[in-house]
């Protein structure tokens, strides 16, 4: 693969936000290590889902991919340009080629507003004149699938399917190249989950988008996903296509996860093999040394685990961030059984 | 006979404009040792079925209009206030989603949990603190002695949900009542939660309801599944065989929606078309009619009742109930 192909690319990104202290002096006295030096590309075309336990930081890697936030360190080369090094118009021009869609479908549309004005505005700002836009409006909303005549009503007499369908709606006004979906089907109706989810995959196609799909729901994002990248503590633990991943997780923190997830067949579900994790995720702002995972870790060594932080590396078709993965995975190393709290 | 025994519980909600029929009459039994569930989507009932049972409905909106919960021969429905506080947290305790709201801030843990034991138990102080930490050691966590002192701000989602665990268990209730209280959890500790609570039903003889919309969660647990929707079962039967054989397009429907870890990965997911219906008003026919692919000329103009299908203990409201060619097959076969 040669590197044109990539839309997005990112390399050790890093997103601190400052603890702050002192009620007349500002004294910076820590940080948030929200995101630690995350690398990763997208194909044009291609859907990468972010997947990672609440505080992990897939958040602010989208945020920071569209500029919401500014990256402490590290470039984002959308295209082959540095967004990170971009202000103003420069940034504005990109920005309208990527855009995001929001997990609340309640409070990311102004309950004043029409949908025709919400869904219209983009192209406002950008210069259309009024005809285009009623034009290109009608067009959204039956792409999305909303009735006719949505566009002179309002956000509060949708259903959260409906408004989510509006959002999608705002985000393709500009035909973007780029969509960032933070969590876009976690607040809605399992039945509801389902249409958006098609309905992304078919917009996808429609227009050739390419998709950052960050989620916890780690069915959705397997089903959606053509690699996944899975992030603890604000760093990425394995990065391998969406299948490969499931077949066979590499990391330990992903084998956890998996066999955490639920699934809805009690004759599978009760003979399944489950690996709890001890305790909870640590805090971000002074987070474990060496492997962020070796607090928490079944297969943790006293050797390197602690001090060492490792590097993402090539073993057998994934990217793993592991010290000790062709161990574990030649069953040297075996799950430690004690410390499991119950 | 049962430890609880829910019959034709109807719950209205009286509001200015309108008035909201949040529960038409739904009838379950419950007895010791057994998990029972409560599944549907938001708006469908689960959680109100719940507040009614223990009388603490909002009010002055919410009303019992009809049905009885007799628990120990006693019918709970009626019952003055005074009475009903005597069961709640002892006989019948409930956990809730969000462990934050339901925990008051301003009081330490040790304070909320030792409240219930004096006042139900009569436990001194010194006897209470000690069976506090007891408790909190008994849902996992660590350091149980010195976590007493702390406020509920300084635990975690995970620790906060075993704290509320500890406190509904403290006088080691006869049923406990759970809604959704893993659904603001992250997957992991989601895991731990469960665990936590598939041991203290085996090790205590307790009654568990979970009301959740969460089908892998109920898979994993219940003997039971009652499916809700518009505030109606629209089938229960043995979690087996409500997995493997749903005979409620709603209930199939709800299964298909859903992508499966464990399947291959299908082209396209099949969603339930349409929206929930309004609970305002109450037609005379199956609530589940307008979306339904197997709805029948009579769906639309009758309400079918819950009737007898299949095995002995599977019952389904459906005027045309699923064919058997359109089942789910299970697991590694769902391809």
């Amino acid at each position: 693969m040669t590197e044109q192909q990539d839309l997005l690319r990112v390399e050790d990104l890093k997103v601190y936000f400052p603890i702050r202290s002192g009620l007349l002096v500002d004294r910076h006295v820590g940080d948030v290590k929200a995101v630690d030096g995350v690398s990763f590309s997208i194909k044009r075309g291609e859907t990468l889902g972010l997947v990672g336990e609440s505080g992990c930081g897939k958040t602010t890697v989208g945020r920071t991919v569209l500029r919401l936030y500014d990256p402490t360190d590290g470039h984002i080369y959308f295209d082959g340009v540095d967004v990170a090094g971009l202000s103003g118009g420069e940034l504005r021009k990109l920005r309208r080629r990527m855009q995001m869609i929001f997990q609340d479908p309640y409070s990311s549309l102004n309950p004043r507003q029409s949908v025709g004005n919400i869904v219209g505005e983009p192209l406002k700002i950008h210069g259309s004149s009024d005809d285009e836009i009623t034009d290109k409006v009608r067009h959204l909303i039956e792409v999305v699938g909303l009735p006719e005549g949505a566009a002179n009503r309002y956000p509060h007499e949708f259903s959260g399917g409906q408004r989510q369908r509006i959002g999608l709606a705002r985000s393709l006004a500009m035909n973007p190249d780029l969509i960032v979906a933070d969590e876009p089907v976690s607040a809605l109706d399992v039945s509801i989950q389902a249409q958006i989810v098609n309905l992304l995959e078919e917009l996808q196609d429609e227009f050739q988008l390419t998709y950052l799909f960050i989620a916890h729901d780690l069915a959705v994002v397997r089903h959606i996903s053509d690699r996944i990248a899975v992030m603890y503590l604000g760093m990425i633990m394995e990065v391998a296509p969406a299948e490969d991943l499931y077949d066979r997780p590499l990391h330990p923190y992903t084998k956890a996860l998996l066999s955490a997830v639920p699934i809805p067949d009690p004759k599978v579900e009760r003979g399944r093999e489950r690996i709890l994790l001890r305790g909870d995720l640590p805090s971000p702002a002074n987070p474990p040394p060496g492997c962020r995972f070796h607090t928490r870790c079944p297969f943790v060594q006293k050797e390197r685990c602690p001090d060492e932080v490792p590097e993402l590396r090539e073993v057998g078709g994934h990217t793993v961030a592991c010290h000790w993965v062709e161990e574990i995975e030649s069953g040297q190393i075996q799950p430690h059984e004690a410390g499991v709290p119950v | 006979m049962a430890l609880l025994s829910v019959r034709d519980l109807e719950v209205k909600f009286f509001m200015r404009r309108a008035t909201i029929n949040a529960v038409n009459g739904i009838s379950f039994d419950l007895d010791a040792g057994e998990t029972l569930a409560i599944v549907g989507e938001s708006g469908c009932g689960k959680s109100v079925s719940s507040l009614a049972i223990l009388g603490i409905l909002p009010k002055p909106a919410g009303k019992i209009t009809g049905g009885e919960v007799r628990f120990a021969d006693v019918d709970l429905v009626g019952l003055p206030d005074s009475k009903l506080r005597e069961i709640r947290g002892r006989d019948i305790a409930m956990i809730f989603q969000d462990p934050m709201t339901s925990l008051n801030p301003v009081l330490r843990v040790g304070r909320q949990i030792t409240e219930t034991l004096r006042k139900h138990l009569d436990m001194g102080k010194a006897e209470a603190d000690e069976e506090a930490r007891s408790l909190l050691e008994r849902v996992g966590i660590p350091d149980a002695a010195s976590r007493l002192r702390d406020y509920p701000h300084q635990f975690s989602g995970g620790m906060r949900q075993r704290v509320m665990i500890a406190m509904a268990i403290a006088c080691r209730p006869k049923i406990l009542i759970a809604d959704e209280p893993t659904t603001a959890l992250d997957v992991t500790i989601q895991a731990q939660i469960l665990d936590l609570l598939r041991h203290l039903v085996e090790e205590e003889n307790m009654a568990l309801i979970l009301i959740t919309h969460d089908l892998g969660v109920v898979a994993g647990i219940c003997d039971r599944t009652n499916v809700m929707y518009a505030g109606e079962f629209i089938e229960t039967a043995p979690t087996a065989e409500l997995f493997a054989r749903p005979r409620h397009p709603y209930t199939l429907g709800l299964l298909r929606s859903v992508p499966r870890l464990d399947a291959a990965r299908k082209e396209k997911l099949q969603p339930i078309g349409g929206t929930p219906p309004d609970l305002r008003s109450r037609p005379d026919a199956c609530s589940f009619a307008p979306r339904c692919a197997y709805a029948t000329q009579e769906s639309r103009e009758r309400r079918p009742a819950l009737h007898q299908i299949d095995g002995p203990d599977h019952f389904v409201a459906c005027w045309n109930p699923v064919p058997v060619e359109d089942m789910p097959i299970q697991g590694e076969e769902t391809a």
